[in-house]
């Protein structure tokens, strides 16, 4: 029975973990001013991530991808750049 | 420190209410203001009023690098009150973009009219401005050229200096507070010279600045971008 409780908890982890979001943290350059930083959230808003987060102390944007959605890291650094920043590194948790 | 952080909060409250209380004015008196180049596919609204002068700039990014813009300048000058229409093309001619600072050169290029009685002037203008900002300090230097076709004695020259500081760092959704000084000169101004300390609050994408010169004439910036 333990065993079986312990599988069932394994499979929902993993079922979960499959569909959920993909996050990432993107490090931005010139990313100093939150008024200006507007286009970055709006931008990634129109790709359809299911949430955008801006901490301009770390200098960090951190997208959640909607389930099975992909951006690629080209695009995002085009995201970034058409928004006016530069891309010091992109990292997927 | 206890005593410290409250005051600190204090004061950071009272920004936020006065920033507040600025955006609710700004919105009733429907003024705006807007970068000559923001991000790409945004529209901006600016304005620039104080007695002397009304400034208002229409603008659409096409990209983050170009943006064109419709202007209309009024400006009371020591030969009296001249009015402008200018469409223009704002460029950013370079951006150094760093971890904890960013560094701009934008020129604009423009040709429109002088409104003379019921004709119009050909004017033609020229601007190149550069900035440089970090979270906590900023500074900035344009240059404005208004050329009359007409005679060279019409045209207008303006330098305009600012800098300027945050007196504490604000986060992406917080507002933002600035103390500027701008120095402000023209060739056809009465006085030769012009100094204004401003408050600048911004909050998402809404930014107003209020001053007061040392002539004792206030000054209303404001500016939005969607």
């Amino acid at each position: 029975m333990k065993k079986l409780l312990l599988l069932a908890a394994t499979f929902s982890v993993l079922s979960s973990s499959a569909f959920a979001g993909q996050k990432m943290d993107i490090t931005v350059k010139g990313m100093v001013c939150s008024f200006c930083s507007q286009g970055i959230t709006k931008k990634f808003k129109e790709e359809g991530v299911k949430s955008v987060d801006v901490d301009l102390g770390k200098h960090l944007v951190s997208i959640e991808l909607q389930d099975k959605q992909e951006l690629s890291t080209e695009k995002i650094t085009k995201i970034l750049t058409d928004s006016g920043y530069g891309v010091e590194k992109i990292e997927t948790k | 420190m206890v005593l410290i952080e409250t005051s600190y909060q204090g004061v950071k409250v009272l920004i936020k209410f006065f920033g507040a209380s600025l955006l609710f004015l700004s919105v009733i008196l429907g003024r705006a203001e807007a970068h000559p180049v923001a991000f790409a596919g945004s529209y901006s609204i600016m304005t620039w009023n104080s007695k002397d002068m009304s400034d208002w700039m229409l603008t659409h990014s096409f990209t983050s690098k170009y943006s064109l813009a419709a202007r209309y300048l009024r400006l009371q000058t020591e030969d009296g009150e001249r009015t402008f229409y200018v469409p223009q093309v704002n460029v950013l001619l370079k951006r150094w973009n760093e971890l904890d600072s960013q560094a701009n050169v934008y020129l604009s290029l423009g040709h429109g009219g002088e409104k003379v009685k019921s004709s119009f002037k050909n004017t033609s203008s020229v601007a190149l401005e550069t900035d440089w900002e970090s979270r906590k300090y900023y500074v900035s230097a344009r240059g404005d050229a208004l050329l009359s076709h007409k005679s060279s004695d019409q045209s207008i020259y303006q330098t305009k200096l600012r800098a300027g500081f945050a007196p504490y760092l604000a986060e992406f959704d917080e507002m933002n507070a600035w103390f500027i000084l701008e120095a402000f000169k023209s060739n056809k101004d009465e006085k030769e010279f012009k100094l204004t300390p401003f408050i600048r609050l911004f909050y998402h994408n809404v930014l107003t600045e209020f001053g007061v010169s040392s002539r004792g004439d206030a000054q209303f910036n404001f500016m939005v971008h969607f």
